[in-house]
Parts: C-alpha cells; structure tokens; sequence
C-alpha cells in the first residue's frame, strides 16, 4: 500500500496507493475501532494506529495523523450528547483544555522532528502503561461510588463551587453535585495527556479519566464525559500541524474516520451485550502484544 | 420525582448546552456528508488515491465546486477539524453573553491558543 521512498520525516516524498481492496480494510478497521472504542470507552486511536501500522503498512506520521482526525470525530459525537445531558462539565473541561492545548502543540510539532521508528517506539512503550490503566480500569469503577468524598450524597449541602457541577444520574435516579479538588493535578495529567495526543494521536482518555476521578474528586461518569469533551479540542491544537505538514490524506483518513463513526453508533448499542470488565481487560493483553511487536519493528528499523 | 430533579432545560446555562449540542452534531453531520459524497466521486472518477499537502483554502473552494472527490474530502476533514473550535467559540460568546466573563476568559485563551496552532500548520 506504502512505499516509503524516505524516511526522514521532512522528507514527504512517500507515496499512497489505495486500492478498493484497502479501501474496505481501513472502513471495516476504523470500523472495528469504533466498536471497541464504545465499549471500552477510548478514542480507539491505541487500536487504529496498531492496525493501520501493522497491519495495512502505512507509514507511522500518516497513521497518527488519522487516528487524530479520527478522534475529533467521535468526540464531537459523543461529547454533543453528554454536553446535552449536562454529564460534561463544560467548565472544568474548558479550564483543562488550556493544558491539554498546550501539550498538544508541544507534542504534534515534536512528532513532525521525529523518524517514524523513534515515533513507533514511544508509541509502543506509552502502550504499557495504557494496557496496565485498561486492565484496572474496572476497579476504578466499581470504587467509583467510594471514592468521591461523600460530595455525590445527595443528603450534604454541597456547593460545587465555580469548577464543580450538578448532574443527573440515570442509573442511581438522582442528582449528583461535585466539588473538583487538586485542579494543579488535573492541569499536570491534562498536559501530558495533551502532549502524548499531539506527539501520538491518541486521545489521552485512559490517563485522564483515572485522574479526574481520583486526584480531582469528580465522579467516574462526569470524569469520563469530560474527558471525552476535551479530547476533541486536544485532538484539534495538533491536528492543523498534521494539516500543513502534508501527513492528513484525505482518502486514508476520510475512510478510516467514516469506520469509526459508524463503528462507535454500532458499539453504543452493543456494548450493553457486552462484559465490559472482560473485554477492557482482553484488549488490555492485546496491548501488551502490539507493544511488543511495535517495539520489535521499531528496534528492527532503527538498527 | 424524576422530572422534579432533572436539569431544567429552559435555564441559561442549559441553553447554552443545547447551542454546544447542536454545533457539534452540525459539524460532524456536515463533514461526514462532504466525506461520504467526496469518497464517492473518488470511487466512480476513479481519482488516484495518493496525497500531499492540502491546496489552499481558495483553490480548494474552487476545486469543491468543481466538484472533485478529493476537494471534497480536504473540506470534510477541514471542516470535522474546525468543529471543536467552532464548539470553543460557541461556549466563549454564550458565556460573554450570559455575563460569565471567566468562563468567557477561559474560552478565549482556548480559543487563542487553537489560533497558534493553525498559524503555525497551515498560516
């Protein structure tokens, strides 16, 4: 499908041909991505990337620059729905859109520096303690009600202050208000998860959401909506440096964002059918995998 | 009971989530059809796939109206890039117009830093 004819990042002198046959493998791969990414709750760009890379052979910057493209889009459509529902908090996800832009920026004009092997590297080691935060990610969960200081007891006063909020929670039937604590940790953590997303095209969520909800004290569905909210201005402060550096093309990315969007609304209505602590944790392992093999490929052509 | 405790949507700030909603649900409605009809003519003008740098905004105007598959699909993808910011911009002058002047402060400051990225993209 590639054939790089330079590997220097500055050099863009790699060519693209698609046949319909990748046409179908990228649709029905994004598509994948899209599921997974519903029922795990990500961006799904730690699947795409693996699959396009790995899988298909497309170079690690184009790779990147699509499941950033990707991101945005299924972002936007799930975050209009929680905005919606005033499960988002839109302040506080304003407020941790400054870091998070940053390191965005940061990180998409360090990519553009970076051969795709160092790229595919630190791809493959940011992965592990992905997999490590994917497998746990059920404890967090289920700790969830435990953990927000008793400031969700719907019995205390409680004033949720400029940052905090108030939401409606479908599946306990009443209303939820939260104060956020610790905003210089959610700052730190939004930062990093900004860089990683611009550096990486990942949407950060899987770093994010645990901090919100442990450091900052708001509760897992609210830390959870407002990372999803956040990811696509994230995904957005890198995604105009991909633009102008030639690395967005259209007919790769435009297919594999098509997949996701289709793939996520298919996810949203299967992921009820599925044993969501079961399938984090098998796509946790699968990670490892990638890992591995990405690193391997990496070592490889970097020697 | 339910209905007494749920948001009321009617509030300002709920407006203000509705307006945020919906230009979101636009911006990803509007470019997933340029995607689809730019994929589309792709496939039946059986235009080579291969990239490159996206042409100017102009040129690229021109090109959509003629009607080119991969004019279409540097829009869609333009246009699903710029929906995040327009969704910033949404929020900034909703809130400068509730008289939330902070949470108007913080939009900008989004809104300026989304500003430097482009510049430094594609200005």
């Amino acid at each position: 499908m590639a054939s790089a004819t330079a590997t220097s990042p500055q050099c863009k002198t790699i060519t693209m041909d698609l046949s319909t046959t990748h046409l179908i493998l990228i649709i029905s791969a994004g598509t994948v991505t899209g599921i997974v990414g519903a029922i795990l709750g990500t961006g799904g760009g730690v699947f795409l990337i693996p699959v396009l890379v790995l899988g298909l052979g497309v170079p690690m910057h184009f790779a990147v620059a699509t499941s950033i493209l990707s991101v945005i889009a299924t972002s936007s459509a799930v975050a209009s729905t929680n905005v919606e529902r005033g499960v988002a908090n839109m302040r506080l996800g304003m407020t941790l859109e400054i870091a998070t832009a940053c390191g965005a920026i940061i990180g998409g004009l360090t990519a553009g520096w970076l051969p795709a092997p160092i790229l595919e590297a630190v791809f493959a080691v940011v992965l592990v303690p992905t997999a490590i935060l994917m497998w746990r990610g059920g404890v967090v969960r289920q700790g969830s009600a435990a953990t927000t200081g008793g400031l969700s007891d719907p019995h205390l006063p409680v004033s949720p202050g400029w940052l905090g909020a108030t939401y409606y929670d479908d599946t306990e039937c009443r209303a939820v208000t939260y104060r956020v604590q610790r905003l210089w940790a959610g700052l730190s953590i939004s930062f990093v998860a900004g860089n990683l997303s611009g550096l990486l095209g990942i949407g950060g969520g899987v770093f994010k959401v645990p901090a919100l909800h442990l450091l900052c004290e708001v509760p897992m569905k609210a830390a959870a909506a407002t990372s999803n909210f956040m990811i696509g201005v994230t995904a957005a402060a890198s995604a105009f440096l991909y633009f102008g550096r030639g690395e967005v093309r259209p007919a790769l990315t435009a297919t594999a964002v098509l997949g996701v969007l289709a793939g996520s609304r298919i996810g949203s209505h299967v992921n009820r059918f599925v044993h969501a602590g079961f399938a984090r944790r098998l796509f946790a392992a699968l990670l490892v995998l990638v890992a591995v093999e990405m690193l391997t490929r990496a070592v490889m052509r970097g020697a | 009971m339910r209905d007494t405790i749920q948001p009321d949507r009617h509030q300002p700030g709920h407006r203000l989530e509705h307006c945020v909603h919906l230009s979101l649900l636009a911006g990803v409605g509007c470019s997933a059809v340029l995607l689809i009809a730019g994929m589309v003519r792709v496939i039946v003008n059986g235009t080579p796939w291969a990239g490159g740098p996206p042409p100017s905004l102009l040129e690229l105007f021109r090109q959509t109206e003629q009607g080119r598959g991969r004019a279409l699909l540097n829009l869609g993808l333009l246009l699903l890039t710029l929906t995040p910011v327009f969704r910033v911009a949404v929020i900034g002058v909703g809130s400068l117009l509730a008289g939330d002047y902070r949470f108007a402060a913080v939009a900008g400051i989004v809104l300026i830093l989304l500003g430097i990225s482009l510049v430094l993209g594609v200005g």
